[in-house]
C-alpha cells in the first residue's frame, strides 16, 4: 500500500492544449476538470515539474491507453543521465501497454489511472515527462496529476480480501406505473481494507490523515495476493493496537469524482 | 442539466454546472444548489406566466480559484437547460442579473433578478379591437418588443373596449386584460406565446404513466357566482359556493363581459390536475395542455390539465405541472 499525500508538482506544460481545457485543469483535485489535447489529438506530452522529493507519479481520469516517460534533473548538476541515475531502464517501461502491465497500471471504464513508480527516490527536484497516446481518432484528455514521496509504511500490504462497494450519485425516480426512472451521474468506487502494520507505521499514516484529511490523494492498494487498485480518493481510518508493536489498521478510501 | 454563464462586472465569463461538464467548454462544478424556479400565472385562468427565480448557490473556489474572492456584489448571469451532452443545444431558462445574498463558508448565495419590463401604457389610451390585435400592439418595438405568436389564442378572438386611466406598466396591462378574457401568456426568447385558457381541447400532448411519477386531482374552490362591476353572472352546476369577483372588466358591453365572466367561471370551476415528473429532454411545460390516463387509480381515470403553474426543481431534476383541466 502506498499513497501520495503531498502534491510536489509545481508546473505542468503540455505539448497540446485545448485553450478551453488547460492543462492547469490537471493540478486541482477534480479528476472530471480535464485538460484535453484538442484538436482531436490523440498523442501529447506533459512536462511536469516536481519540486521536492518524489518517488511516483499518477495520472487520474485520462483515456490514455499507452504511456512512455522518462524523468531528468532540470538543473543537470548531478544527473546528466537520469536512467542511469535513477536505476530503472527506460526500455522497460517504453510503450507500455496498460492493460499489460500486470499489477502496476489498471484501467477502468471512463475513469482511466495510471501509476509511475521511479523505482528510486528523487531526492531534488526533477522534471518528468510523459508521452500519453489514446486510442486512434480519440482526443486525448486527463484529470488530476500528482507526484511527491510516496509514503510506503515499510511495504506493508493490505490483507486479502479488499471491499469494494460502489456510491452511485445518479437520480432515480419512480414512475407513476412502478417504472424506474433512472438518470446516470457519476459513481464512485468505495474500497476498505485492513492491515497489520508496526504502530510505528500507524502513526505515519494517521499523521497524514491528520495533516491532510480529507483532501484526496492518490492511493495504491496492494493486497495479500498483489491485486492492486489504484484510487484517487480521501481516506477514513480506524486501528486496533491488539499487539504489543503491531496494529490493526483499517482504511476507507472513497474515491472522487 | 444547468449550465450557467456567470460574468462578474469587468471580470471574464464563468462557466458552471452542477456537476462537472466538458463539452465545447469545461463547465466547472461550482453551482451547489438551485433554488426552484418557478412559472406561474398570476390566475388559473389566464396572465402573464412570469418566472419566478430566487436564487442560486456556488462553491467559495469558485471565487477563489477565478481571483474574484470576495464574491462580487453583482454578476451576468445566463442560465442554460441541457438534456444531452451538447451544450450548445440549450434552453435559456434564465438572463438577468445574479445579486450577492449570504457569504457562506460553504456556499455563496446569489438572489437572481430579471431585466425590468419598464415600458408603459399611457394615461388615456384607447384600445378597441380583438385581444390578438391589442396584444400584437402592445409587443411592439415602443412597447414590450416581444414577437407574439397567436397559435393557440381563440378564434374569434374577443373584443377589447378599454382606455387606460392611469399610466400603466405595459407587461401588467397585458397580463391583467388577457386574465379577463381567461388567455395566459409566457415569454420564450423574445416571443410571446398567447394561450386561450378555456380551450382544453385541442393541441394536448398525451403522458403516459412512463412520462409522470405520480398525479393528483383535486378541487380548490367552488364559485357560484362570477361579479365585475355592476355584472353577474352565475353558474348552474354550482349553487352554494362563493363569489369571484373580477376587477377590471375590458370592455363596456353587458354582453361581453358575461361572456368573458361566464368563461371565467367554468375555468375557476374546473377541476385542478396535479402532474409531477423528472425533467427529461421534453420536460412539463407552462401553458402546455397535457391528457392523462391515471391507470393506478381503482378504474382509468383520464384526466386534462392545462398547465398554468410550472416548478422545476434542478436539484433533484422533477418538475411539476398545475392547472385546470377536467377528469373523467
Amino acid at each position: 500500500m502506498k499513497h501520495l499525500s503531498i502534491n510536489q508538482i509545481s508546473a505542468i506544460t503540455a505539448s497540446f492544449e485545448d485553450a478551453n481545457f488547460p492543462v492547469e485543469n490537471l493540478l486541482d483535485d477534480k479528476p472530471k476538470r480535464i485538460w484535453k489535447a484538442g484538436g482531436g489529438i490523440s498523442g501529447a506530452s506533459l512536462s511536469v515539474e516536481i519540486s521536492g522529493a518524489s518517488s511516483d507519479l499518477a495520472i487520474f481520469g485520462t483515456n490514455a491507453v499507452q504511456a512512455t516517460f522518462s524523468v531528468y534533473d532540470p538543473n543537470e548538476i548531478e544527473w546528466g543521465d537520469a536512467t542511469d541515475e535513477f536505476g530503472y531502464s527506460a526500455d522497460s517501461w517504453a510503450n507500455q501497454d496498460f492493460a499489460a502491465v500486470s499489477g502496476t497500471v489498471m484501467r477502468r471504464e471512463n475513469t482511466g489511472a495510471l501509476w509511475i513508480d521511479f523505482n528510486a527516490t528523487l531526492p531534488r527536484p526533477a522534471v518528468a515527462d510523459i508521452h500519453l497516446l489514446a486510442d486512434g481518432g480519440t482526443e486525448l484528455y486527463a484529470g488530476v496529476v500528482v507526484a511527491g514521496l510516496a509514503s510506503t509504511y515499510g511495504g506493508a500490504n493490505v490483507r486479502y480480501g479488499v471491499g469494494e462497494s460502489r456510491i452511485d450519485h445518479s437520480i432515480v425516480a419512480e414512475l407513476a406505473n412502478g417504472a424506474r426512472y433512472y438518470k446516470k451521474r457519476d459513481i464512485s468506487r468505495v474500497f476498505s481494507a485492513t492491515a497489520l502494520m508496526l504502530t510505528t507505521q500507524y502513526h505515519l499514516l494517521v499523521d497524514t490523515f491528520d495533516t491532510y484529511g480529507a483532501i484526496p490523494a492518490a492511493w495504491r492498494l496492494i493486497d495479500g495476493s498483489n491485486t492492486e487498485w489504484l484510487i484517487y480518493g480521501y481516506p477514513a481510518i480506524s486501528a486496533s493496537h491488539d499487539y504489543l508493536d503491531r496494529s490493526i489498521v483499517s482504511i476507507q478510501i472513497t474515491e472522487v469524482v | 442539466m444547468i449550465l450557467c454563464e456567470f460574468t462578474p462586472a469587468g471580470g471574464g465569463m464563468i462557466r458552471c454546472a452542477m456537476d462537472d461538464f466538458s463539452d465545447i467548454h469545461l463547465w466547472k462544478s461550482y453551482i451547489t444548489s438551485i433554488a426552484s424556479i418557478k412559472i406561474a400565472m398570476p390566475q388559473r385562468w389566464g396572465g402573464y406566466a412570469a418566472p419566478t427565480f430566487s436564487d442560486i448557490s456556488f462553491s467559495p473556489d469558485m471565487f477563489s480559484d477565478t481571483g474574484n474572492w470576495p464574491p462580487p456584489e453583482s454578476a451576468t448571469v445566463r442560465m442554460l437547460w441541457i438534456a444531452g451532452i451538447d451544450e450548445t443545444d440549450g434552453t435559456e431558462i434564465f438572463s438577468g442579473t445574479a445579486v450577492v445574498g449570504d457569504i457562506g463558508l460553504t456556499e455563496i448565495k446569489y438572489n437572481l433578478k430579471r431585466p425590468d419590463m419598464a415600458a408603459t401604457v399611457a394615461a388615456a389610451t384607447a384600445y378597441a379591437d380583438t385581444l390578438v390585435a391589442v396584444m400584437t400592439t402592445l409587443c411592439g418595438a415602443s412597447l414590450l418588443n416581444l414577437t407574439i405568436d397567436t397559435t393557440r389564442a381563440r378564434i374569434p378572438s374577443p373584443a377589447v373596449s378599454y382606455t387606460t386611466t392611469d399610466e400603466i406598466l405595459a407587461i401588467d396591462f397585458a397580463s391583467d386584460l388577457c386574465a379577463c378574457f381567461a388567455h395566459g401568456f409566457y415569454i420564450e426568447a423574445g416571443t410571446l406565446y398567447l394561450i386561450d385558457m378555456y380551450d382544453i381541447t385541442t393541441m394536448q400532448e398525451a403522458v403516459s404513466e412512463w412520462d409522470i411519477t405520480s398525479a393528483s386531482y383535486r378541487y380548490d374552490s367552488r364559485y357560484s357566482t362570477a361579479k365585475c362591476g355592476d355584472y353577474t353572472v352565475s353558474s348552474a352546476t354550482v349553487l352554494n359556493g362563493d363569489e369571484l369577483t373580477i376587477a377590471t372588466a375590458y370592455h363596456g358591453t353587458q354582453a361581453n363581459i358575461e361572456d368573458a365572466l361566464d368563461i371565467i367561471l367554468a375555468i375557476a370551476n374546473r377541476p385542478t390536475i396535479e402532474l409531477n415528473a423528472m425533467i427529461t429532454d421534453d420536460p412539463l411545460t407552462i401553458g402546455q395542455c397535457y391528457v392523462f390516463t391515471d391507470e393506478s387509480a381503482i378504474l382509468p381515470l383520464q384526466s386534462i390539465c392545462l398547465a398554468s403553474d410550472v416548478v422545476y426543481n434542478f436539484d433533484s431534476e422533477t418538475s411539476q405541472a398545475v392547472g385546470a383541466g377536467s377528469i373523467a
